[in-house]
């Protein structure tokens, strides 16, 4: 039985469809992010797991029990707000005990619990405290204290890191994925933070629109992502249209718009003919000494570097007008390349990933 | 160094023109301080020597102390049923979404905007019908509901700086709305209410002309005030002046102490 399950949930605001339809499913301590653009109905989503807004249609399911028609304060349900909502009146150890005086848990055991949130986030001492006095980092980990101090069925976390800077940000996504880890939480997060979603997620569900675009693994969204729009959200992408021109020896011969022709491993489902985008990922392409014997290959002139410390980016004009982004490892001065001068790659059929465009009769 | 001297030269300006502002602000209380303790039988000023004896006059006189304890008794009835009253309004105006609500948030300055001495005689008639004349709770009504207005601006404007999702965090951390409401929401907007519960204090420990159409024989403080400089003009009026003024200035830094000491957040 899965701890959380989305059954045709369907919302508008007015004329604005929120969400048409989503269906989701988070097995006991699975981390699931939600992933999408502002404006593709995430946040809401959130909202109506945690039951403050009303969905038009579907249900929600909490370890197989419908809290549909439960208010928010009865589906026991952690959250962490995007700018953790702490309670400046109330101190750290107040904050943290909210939740449990809500449940009138009694005064022995509220001091117990407490004391173990609080050392659980690493904050044991700091009880007295209000939250002004604590560094952002700080009143992050009494939000998620006071978010699993009442041992919650469900964590939400609605954009929890936007506010910390990049440094510390890191720190504690996987902070909060060791302590996630640890209790074994089901947790359903928000952002639209691409890097974050990939290094916290079990699985990802890319939003767009209203609509569930793709859900799937980390790797699965990156490397091998089911639409155009998928696979420009997230990272960085070369994205070429063409159609099947003829398939040989199990690849696929792509012919793009540009006139160029690239080889890509077969796919079941794409024929002749088909209307098609080619994905590769810009760390993809290997060196070569240049030539264009094999297939694949290409060269062209480098019309902009940037250097990134671990990487390096060029836009490379290939001959035909087309451009493509390359990444590579950073190197060091003795082997710059820089603006004007050539570069050859060669792409292996394994790495070009081939999405079916919808209604391909163009 | 031309610009300097300008904005230095408009220093000097603002100077003047703040000192003339504080000036006669408080110039009135330089003349009713020195009266208060004057020698003489009659108002006049500069007082001719030093005597205790309207202070006297004042606390042995009953009709002045029986206009003390009914002001006293109707600005805290007023402040306590206002405060409760303009909060919820406020609530309403601020968080509700109902027909009607967009005239509500019109209307409810109205106290304010109609002339006092309209609502006095309303008060009148109506009290009338119901026997509320010359009892200290009519004007307590009547009081309250000029001072409604002032809590609701006041508490409204506390409201609308509140951050709603804290009232959503404790909901979805186990609250009901009206703990959510009793627990967060009401302890972070405690110095607006306690401003607007000292402003209804006020706004009827100082009022006139109700009191004046709804008391009867019971006076308030400023009606008793009134009666005094029509029938017999002497200086026990300044005394009263000053002690009324002694006593808002010790609900005044009570306010500001409660209201703002206690909440290390501020």
């Amino acid at each position: 039985m899965s701890d959380l399950s989305l059954k045709g949930i369907a919302k508008h605001f007015g004329d604005v469809v929120a969400l048409e339809h989503v269906d989701l499913e988070l097995a006991r301590g699975e981390f699931t992010t939600i992933l999408g653009p502002s404006g593709s109905g995430k946040t809401t989503m959130l909202r109506i797991v945690a039951g403050f807004e009303h969905q038009d249609a579907g249900q929600v399911l909490v370890r197989g029990k419908d809290v549909t028609q439960l208010a928010p304060a009865k589906r026991n349900m952690g959250m962490v707000f995007q700018n953790y909502a702490l309670f400046p009146h109330m101190t750290v150890a107040e904050n943290v005990a909210f939740p449990l005086r809500m449940r009138r848990t009694g005064r022995a055991e509220i001091r117990e619990r407490v004391g173990w949130s609080l050392d659980t986030v690493a904050l044991g001492g700091y009880e007295e405290r209000y939250p002004s006095q604590l560094s952002g980092g700080q009143q992050q980990r009494v939000a998620l204290a006071r978010a699993i101090v009442f041992d919650p069925e469900l964590l939400l976390l609605d954009e929890p890191f936007g506010a910390l800077d990049r440094k510390l940000r890191e720190q504690m996504q996987l902070e909060v994925k060791r302590l996630q880890r640890r209790l074994n939480l089901t947790t359903l997060f928000v952002t639209h933070d691409q890097e974050e979603a990939l290094i916290l997620s079990d699985s990802i569900a890319v939003m767009n629109a209203g609509r569930i675009e793709q859900l799937g693994t980390p790797r699965a969204v990156y490397a091998e992502p089911a639409s155009r729009f998928v696979a420009d959200f997230i990272g960085e992408s070369n994205l070429f249209q063409g159609r099947v021109r003829a398939i040989t020896n199990g690849l696929l011969v792509i012919e793009t718009e540009a006139g160029h022709t690239l080889h890509a491993r077969a796919r079941d489902g794409l024929v002749e003919g088909h209307s098609v985008s080619a994905l590769v990922r810009p760390e993809r392409p290997q060196p070569t000494d240049g030539g264009l014997s094999g297939i694949n290959d290409f060269e062209g002139e480098i019309i902009e570097a940037v250097y990134m410390g671990e990487s390096e980016k060029y836009r490379v004009a290939l001959d035909g007008g087309l451009e493509f982004l390359v990444r590579w490892p950073g190197q060091g001065e003795a082997r710059t390349r820089s603006e004007g001068g050539r570069l050859a790659f060669s792409i292996s059929p394994d790495d070009l990933h081939v999405i079916a465009v919808d209604g391909s009769k163009k | 160094m031309v610009n300097r001297r300008r904005r230095s030269g408009f220093r000097i300006l603002l100077a003047i023109y703040c000192g003339f502002v504080f000036f006669f602000l408080v110039a009135p209380l330089f003349v009713v301080f020195p009266i208060s303790f004057s020698a003489a039988r009659y108002l006049t000023f500069p007082p001719p020597g030093f005597s205790w004896q309207w202070y006297l006059s004042y606390i042995n006189d009953p009709a002045w102390i029986q206009a003390t304890i009914t002001s006293i008794k109707v600005a805290l009835g007023t402040t306590v049923l206002a405060t409760l009253l303009g909060t919820m309004v406020a609530f309403s105006l601020v968080r509700g979404s109902y027909p009607g609500r967009s005239w509500v948030d019109r209307l409810v300055a109205a106290p304010i905007i109609v002339p006092n001495i309209i609502i006095a005689v309303a008060l009148y008639g109506v009290f009338a019908r119901f026997q509320l004349v010359g009892a200290w709770y009519g004007v307590m009504l009547g009081h309250t509901v000029y001072a409604i207005p002032f809590v609701v601006l006041v508490v409204g404007a506390g409201l609308r700086t509140f951050d709603q999702n804290q009232e959503l965090a404790a909901m979805g951390l186990g609250a009901s709305r009206l703990e959510a409401v009793w627990h967060v929401t009401l302890p972070q907007i405690r110095p607006a209410i306690i401003s607007a519960a000292f402003l209804a204090f006020i706004t009827s420990f100082d009022e006139l002309i109700i009191a004046l159409f709804t008391s009867g024989t019971n006076a308030t403080l400023p009606k008793k005030m009134f009666e005094n400089i029509i029938f017999e003009i002497d200086p026990t009026i300044a005394a009263v002046s000053v002690l009324q003024i002694l006593l808002v200035g010790i609900v005044v830094t009570l306010a500001a102490r409660f209201g703002v000491g206690m909440n290390p957040i501020r």
